[in-house]
């Protein structure tokens, strides 16, 4: 195997000037042309992952990475418009700028990373919006923003996004915002510009369905840490961390029809810690049906299961396995 | 949501026209004709002189129609004095969060002096001159525009959109200039017909309380200041420039509302 791409290694960011620690060392890789899916509830630290990566947090944040390196460079200190990487946001409604044209933004992307003639950047511009599946870009360019459906101005960002040719891109819950169809849609498109461009995707979302969808490697993020880490297809069959465990029963699935069954769709008890809590063991251990007494006192070890399948809790698989040979 | 017209828009928009086309044009078609003949004193408003005379036998129609030229001026000067001003301290107040402290009290300080008061302060120290006048009256407004864009700016800076600005790399005037400050604009614009409809007021207050413009420079305010001490025979003096002002300042305050109610892009998904 090729080097990774994206390496990072202990990354941690505090808040407010070091004393709200959100993210307490976060680990992956990931190699061109693959999908890493961060996975995580509200808080858990994906997006303060997104943002350290592509230097947008505020300015009294501490970032601290053993390594932290795309293609090899480090990225602590670079220019935001040298990092080889691009974003796409959330909510397409209020990412793009309601008094700029279309056109302009996208120029604007392009321009600031490469020094090209506005000849060239127009040719671009127009490339790229057939490359994205926009219809009849000519004229768009000269649209605003409020102008497109969401879906078009979704395809917009990833647009301005694609246009940096970026060797990462980031895309920060880019469906959240939009209908089921338009979702498949921009899904089944990253997809498609994945395999054109080669490019690496760190998706980042809570939509278990997107992730079976999408995703190559999946890491699942708890309070600040990844807690499980591994390829998509055993992460969905064979769960090595009771979070993971957690979120998947917990996920409605028509298949197996809770609901019809009359069965209570299966919850996670207890809350997620607050972000700057000093948790000296596992973060996850006052939920835990698995939890011993050490949980609480010392950090989980990371157990490796294959070579790229892993997980930060040493007792899941133990009970399990105890579990099935007393049944 | 509002399309098309509205008849505040409209009766704003058409007195603001035809007031800034007589202040263009009056000095041109009517030559500079409010010479001082004593011996046309008074005269009441008729068929020679539609608006009467003042004391002196200055033709108030002249005056008038001359009045609102400088009045104008007034007006614009301020209102885009202020904004100018205003606008730069409150984008960098907004934007920055160490320059906010300095900057906001500092504007604090100064709205804490009556504005009238400062003004008339600043006209004293400056003299009497047209522009003297608009810097003196621009003085007290420059902290309620601040205030207003910095609270704006506050707003926009924390868009998805600027974020994806910053990541794209754009410089920070760029980023000022060039994403947050066009989206503050329909506020601006509101802002801007308020401040222009209170500065031609301030203006006639000034030269009412005598630190405007002198006499020879004819405002609305002054040729009302001028007919004071006769208002008992002579009360067209006061009441043509007044008329005039008061429909003036209507008509800007009612296009601010109108363009208020057609709301900013933001909301509306419309351009502004």
């Amino acid at each position: 195997m090729t080097d990774p791409l994206l390496e990072v290694r202990d990354l941690r960011v505090a808040m407010n000037s070091g004393r709200t620690q959100v993210l307490r060392g976060v680990d992956f890789d990931l190699a061109e042309g693959r999908t890493l899916c961060l996975v995580g509830e509200s808080g858990s630290g994906k997006s303060v992952t997104a943002a350290a990566l592509m230097d947008l947090l505020p300015p009294h944040a501490r970032i601290d990475a053993a390594t932290m390196t795309l293609g090899g460079r480090p990225l602590a200190g670079m220019r935001r418009a040298a990092r080889d990487m691009a974003m796409i946001f959330q909510d397409p409604m209020t990412s793009l700028n309601p008094v700029l044209t279309i056109g302009y933004q996208l120029r604007e992307a392009l321009q600031l990373k490469e020094r090209v003639s506005n000849d060239v950047a127009h040719a671009r511009v127009l490339d790229v919006m057939r490359q994205v599946r926009i219809p009849d870009p000519a004229t768009r360019l000269a649209a605003y923003p409020h102008q497109l459906s969401g879906g078009m101005r979704q395809r917009v960002m990833i647009a301005m996004a694609l246009i940096r040719r970026p060797r990462l891109l980031i895309a920060d819950e880019p469906t959240t915002a939009l209908d089921v169809t338009v979702q498949a849609q921009i899904l089944w498109l990253l997809q498609e510009l994945q395999r054109e461009t080669g490019t690496a995707i760190l998706f980042i979302t809570h939509d278990l369905g997107v992730v079976a969808e999408i995703a190559h490697d999946v890491a699942v993020m708890y309070a600040g840490r990844i807690v499980e880490r591994g390829p998509v297809g055993e992460i969905f069959r064979d769960p090595a961390h009771p979070y993971t465990a957690g979120l998947m029963a917990a996920t409605l699935d028509h298949r197996t029809a809770n609901d019809a069954r009359g069965e209570r769709l299966v919850e996670l008890p207890g809350t997620v810690p607050v972000a700057g809590e000093a948790i000296p063991g596992c973060a996850f251990a006052p939920r835990c049906a698995y939890a011993v007494a050490a949980c609480a006192t010392t950090p989980p070890e990371w157990r490796s299961l294959t070579r790229a399948h892993g997980a930060a809790c040493p007792h899941f698989r133990a009970q399990q396995m105890a579990e099935g040979i007393a049944r | 949501m509002k399309r098309g017209y509205s008849f505040p828009m409209v009766f704003g928009g058409t007195v603001i026209a035809a007031t800034l086309l007589c202040a263009l044009l009056a000095p041109m078609i009517l030559g500079y004709s409010d010479d001082i003949v004593m011996t046309r004193s008074m005269r009441a408003p008729g068929a020679e002189y539609w608006f009467g005379t003042d004391n002196l036998g200055r033709d108030i129609f002249v005056r008038t129609l001359s009045g609102a030229r400088n009045s104008v001026i007034v007006g614009i000067g301020v209102a885009g004095l202020t904004l100018l001003i205003g606008t730069a301290f409150g984008l960098l107040a907004g934007y920055f969060n160490r320059l906010d402290g300095a900057i906001m009290r500092m504007m604090d300080g100064l709205m804490a002096i009556p504005g009238v008061l400062l003004a008339i302060a600043l006209a004293a120290i400056l003299g009497s001159g047209l522009y003297t006048v608009v810097i003196a009256i621009a003085a007290p407004e420059i902290p309620r525009t601040a205030r207003l864009v910095r609270s704006v700016v506050l707003t926009i800076r924390e868009m998805p959109f600027v974020a994806a600005a910053i990541s794209v790399g754009s410089s920070t005037p760029k980023i000022l200039l060039r994403h947050i400050l066009p989206n503050a604009m329909p506020a601006l614009m509101v802002q801007a017909t308020f401040v222009c409809a209170s500065a031609i007021l301030t203006e006639a207050v000034l030269s009412f309380l005598g630190v405007g413009t002198s006499p020879d420079i004819p405002s609305w305010g002054n040729v009302m200041a001028g007919g004071r001490q006769f208002f008992r025979v002579a009360p067209w003096v006061i009441l043509f420039p007044g008329i005039f002002l008061s429909i003036f300042v209507l008509a800007i305050n009612l296009f601010g509302d109108a363009l208020r109610e057609r709301g900013d892009p933001m909301l509306s998904g419309r351009r502004a």
